[in-house]
């Protein structure tokens, strides 16, 4: 046989090797690793190392890899514990159900407010935490009963671990009015306090500053943040699900009166280009272009607090008199400013962690994640390992910066990525420790972000822990009637905006609310009116 | 045939590896379609769903995005088909009148080039030069005096289909061009000189010679063409609509595949999008046939 022959056969022999492991392997190597954990796990010794895979369900969160930061080589060193991150590929849903619909689920799910939570547990898949909460006290004291409540399950179980719940009195949230330093102070400092005020502003703004955009807005979600101005306690979060309560009922956001007063006025302002241009279809980096550029005379965003920061920093560091600063949310004539809400707080926390029932030791995962829930797991994951940043606690137990912190470069411990690890978090814990320690730097070193939520967005923030969980499943009669009334509203919504016309506005939004009653509207609604309901019971029960 | 085969062994060991990765990643999965037919849910797995019957075709077709689904993606389709599908074609043509060769490879390169580039990179292009603020697009119109105040070019409806076709042949067009010049090379130089003899100019002879030289390699893309007819591009719909979040284009932009992916697969619908998803195979493969049919009726080559 000749030479040629034989480089043939090699080639198809490579080839089909090669598209064999493609299609069969990485099941194999899956398997293969969680048996390894498990053979750790049998072994039930504490001493044992622990690892387990934990899947995201946020594409936003792209923590450091576990062992690289100080803080988890310290858990490593001293928890045993290793976490191995499944990445979500830039489509978190879309990986989740690969995974789900092949069962292969990781050893932890972080899930996001949505109805898979549900799903999980309907299916069985996920493990039942009550046997362990007495065990393991910390999350119990961290949380207390009435988060635990709103969170359990139909069935009266507990089968999560609330992240960044929210306990006690505090409020949580990110959002707000930024205006432009520099520019506000060129015209003059006007009073910014009504929707009046601000719309004109927006208009003197546009005539004298050409190339600055007046209102800058992140996305469309940031639109509906205007509507918490036209009514008091009306926070955005009923835009996006649609509905607003009245009384003891709620009923589709299409027929309440603030709606429509708050779609005119943001019709208006686009219409007018007061408002971004390209709020459908720009990108947060182009965001926070225009704001690090100083082209943006005020911006309005849910997450302002934390993308104004480096924005922020960058215009200060030219012109001291530069940068972005918080203002009270604006409102409506006559309405009470103390009651404008445009954050909103689900003390039940943002995020669910579940433990599957692929973990192979779930006692001792939990264990870890009480560790992390507790004050400190708290101090450690958020404020690095003690010895680090910080040697002693003040007497309400958060850590005291030690000189290597106030010395440190601000942007040299960005690069330390100390906190990206956090989990199970205590909100209203790291949110206290974050603020006391930023009250003992002098006040024009202290951190943008947090200023920005003590001064403005923490107060302006409502507690909507009634309205958990009230999404229906998917597949569910609700979830595909709430599917197409959503299509036909995020639609209207956006063609409202677009409008050429007042009269144009009112005729989609008549339409709009047409269309979602035939669609089945009122069946989803009593759906959330029950959950909500029962709810309340749940909260008032624990108090 | 058979002696021929073995005759032939070292070549046709060479379909093997195509052949495996045919079975794994096209047969294997196949038995998944039948989730179509159940109320599937992959906790209780396979064998554990109920079956259903039609009743997840019944609930597309009864659904009232159906005919708006179904508009978007035929008329799509055709205008790849009659816009995108011949634009390849016509610049190999006019590639083979150059008779520069410096200028033909460097025109080559260029237009190929963008084949290369992901449609994440290619629409962010597109959704920046079409922005309002700072656009290139907007800012060269208005100095030239064309448009006295931007225009939000992706949020009016109409444009849609014209941005996504022009992009799609803009990224294609050079790649393309590849196989109709291979096969302008493979005609035979002989009937060009018979032609000059008998005083055919270069017009004649495009039109007389090398057209019909390539009229084969032409119907056989064709046919495949129209067996994708249902594909009306997935991926550039989805990001040029930046993730379906600018819902006013979603009435011209919203196609099968499209519409599979949103409603199955971010609402856990398994078999609803399964079963939409099968429609559009089902349709597909009749389509492919009729075109294999009316090729072979019409004389010429066809797939089998």
């Amino acid at each position: 046989m000749n030479k040629r022959k034989w480089s043939t056969c090699l080639l198809v022999a490579v080839l089909s090797v090669s598209t064999l492991l493609a299609g069969c392997g990485s099941d194999k190597k899956e398997s293969k690793a969680a048996t390894e954990n498990g053979n750790a796990g049998d072994a039930a010794s504490k001493d044992q190392p622990l690892k387990f895979t934990m899947y995201n369900f946020d594409d936003g969160w792209q923590p450091a890899a576990w062992g690289e930061t100080v803080t988890t080589k310290w858990v490593q060193e001293n928890k045993k514990v290793t976490v191995d991150y499944l990445p979500t590929n830039g489509n978190a849903k879309q990986r989740f159900n690969a995974m789900y619909a092949s069962g292969e689920l990781p050893d932890v799910i972080a899930l996001g407010p949505g109805p898979e939570l549900d799903r999980l547990i309907s299916e069985g898949q996920v493990v039942e935490l009550d046997p362990y909460l007495d065990k393991y006290p910390n999350l119990k004291k961290s949380a207390g009963d009435m988060i635990l409540n709103v969170n359990r399950s139909d069935d009266g179980k507990l089968y999560m671990v609330p992240d960044w719940y929210v306990g006690g009195d505090h409020m949580n949230g990110n959002g707000g009015y930024a205006v432009n330093r520099k520019i506000y102070k060129e015209m003059g400092s006007p009073k910014l306090e009504t929707t009046t005020d601000l719309e004109n502003y927006l208009r003197a703004v546009k005539v004298k500053y050409p190339n600055v955009i007046p209102l800058e807005v992140g996305g469309p979600y940031d639109i509906k943040m205007l509507y918490s101005a036209f009514k008091e306690n009306t926070p955005p979060y009923f835009v996006s699900r649609m509905f607003y309560p009245d009384g003891d009922t709620v009923k589709p956001i299409t027929e309440d009166p603030a709606f429509k007063e708050f779609i005119l006025f943001a019709s208006r302002l686009y219409r007018d280009k007061l408002m971004t241009q390209d709020v459908f279809t720009q990108k947060a980096d182009q965001m926070i272009e225009k704001l690090s550029q100083g082209r943006v005379a005020v911006s309005l965003n849910v997450n302002l607090s934390g993308r104004a920061r480096v924005p922020n920093s960058t215009l200060r560091a030219q012109d001291p008199e530069g940068g972005y600063e918080f203002i009270w949310p604006v409102h409506k004539e006559g309405l009470d400013k103390n009651k404008i809400y445009p954050n909103y707080t689900g003390r039940e926390g943002g995020g669910k962690i579940v433990i599957t029932k692929n973990a192979k030791d779930p006692e001792r995962i939990f264990a870890y994640l009480d560790w992390a829930t507790s004050d400190e797991g708290q101090a450690v994951l958020f404020f690095g390992p003690p010895g680090f940043l910080w040697d002693k606690k003040d007497e309400n137990g958060f850590p005291i910066p030690n000189d290597k912190y106030k010395s440190m470069d601000k942007a040299e411990l960005d690069k330390l990525q100390i906190a990206d690890n956090i989990m199970a978090g205590n909100a209203t814990w790291v949110d206290n420790a974050k603020v006391a320690r930023e009250n003992l730097l002098p006040e024009e070193e202290r951190d943008f972000q947090t200023t920005a939520q003590v001064n403005v967005a923490w107060k302006t923030s409502m507690d909507i822990t009634p309205f958990a969980n009230t999404d229906p499943q998917g597949d569910s009669e609700e979830g595909i009637i709430q599917q197409s009334v959503k299509d036909i509203f995020d639609e209207a919504f956006s063609k409202m905006i677009y409008a050429k016309s007042d009269e144009e506005v009112v005729s989609i939004l008549n339409k709009a609310n047409e269309d979602m009653n035939k669609a089945g509207f009122p069946k989803v609604l009593e759906f959330i009116q029950k959950k909500w309901q029962d709810n309340l019971k749940k909260i008032n029960g624990s108090k | 045939m058979a002696k021929r085969f073995i005759r032939q062994w070292d070549l046709q060991i060479m379909v093997i590896p195509a052949i495996i990765m045919i079975f794994i990643f096209s047969y294997i999965p196949m038995w998944g379609i039948l989730t179509a037919f159940q109320d599937y849910s992959p906790a209780k797995g396979f064998f554990g769903s109920e079956w259903v019957g039609f009743k997840h075709f019944r609930m597309f077709f009864n659904s009232p995005e159906f005919w708006q689904i179904m508009r978007n993606t035929i008329v799509i389709s055709l205008l790849k088909l009659f816009i995108a599908f011949p634009a390849p074609i016509i610049l190999a043509l006019m590639l083979n009148e150059v008779k520069n060769a410096v200028f033909k490879r460097f025109v080559q390169t260029v237009s190929y080039l963008p084949h290369f580039i992901s449609w994440v990179i290619v629409s962010g292009f597109v959704i920046s030069l079409l922005s309002v603020d700072s656009g290139s697009v907007n800012i060269l119109l208005q100095k030239l005096g064309i448009i006295d105040e931007p225009v939000h070019w992706l949020s009016i409806p109409e444009y849609f289909w014209g941005i996504l076709i022009s992009t799609g042949i803009w990224k294609e067009i050079g790649f393309g061009a590849i196989v109709y010049l291979a096969a302008i090379t493979g005609v035979d130089p002989h009937m060009y000189e018979a032609a000059s003899i008998d005083g055919a100019g270069r017009m004649r002879k495009l039109v007389s010679i090398t057209i019909p030289s390539i009229a084969p390699v032409i119907i056989i893309f064709l046919i495949l063409q129209v067996g994708q007819i249902l594909n009306a591009g997935f991926e550039e719909i989805l990001l040029l609509t930046n993730q379906g979040q600018n819902v006013v284009l979603r009435p011209v932009a919203e196609t099968i595949d499209t519409y599979v992916y949103r409603v199955g697969i971010e609402n856990y619908r398994f078999s609803y999008a399964t079963a939409a998803g099968l429609f559009k195979g089902v349709i597909s493969v009749g389509l492919l046939v009729i075109a294999n049919w009316i090729a072979r009726k019409l004389g010429n080559s066809s797939l089998w």
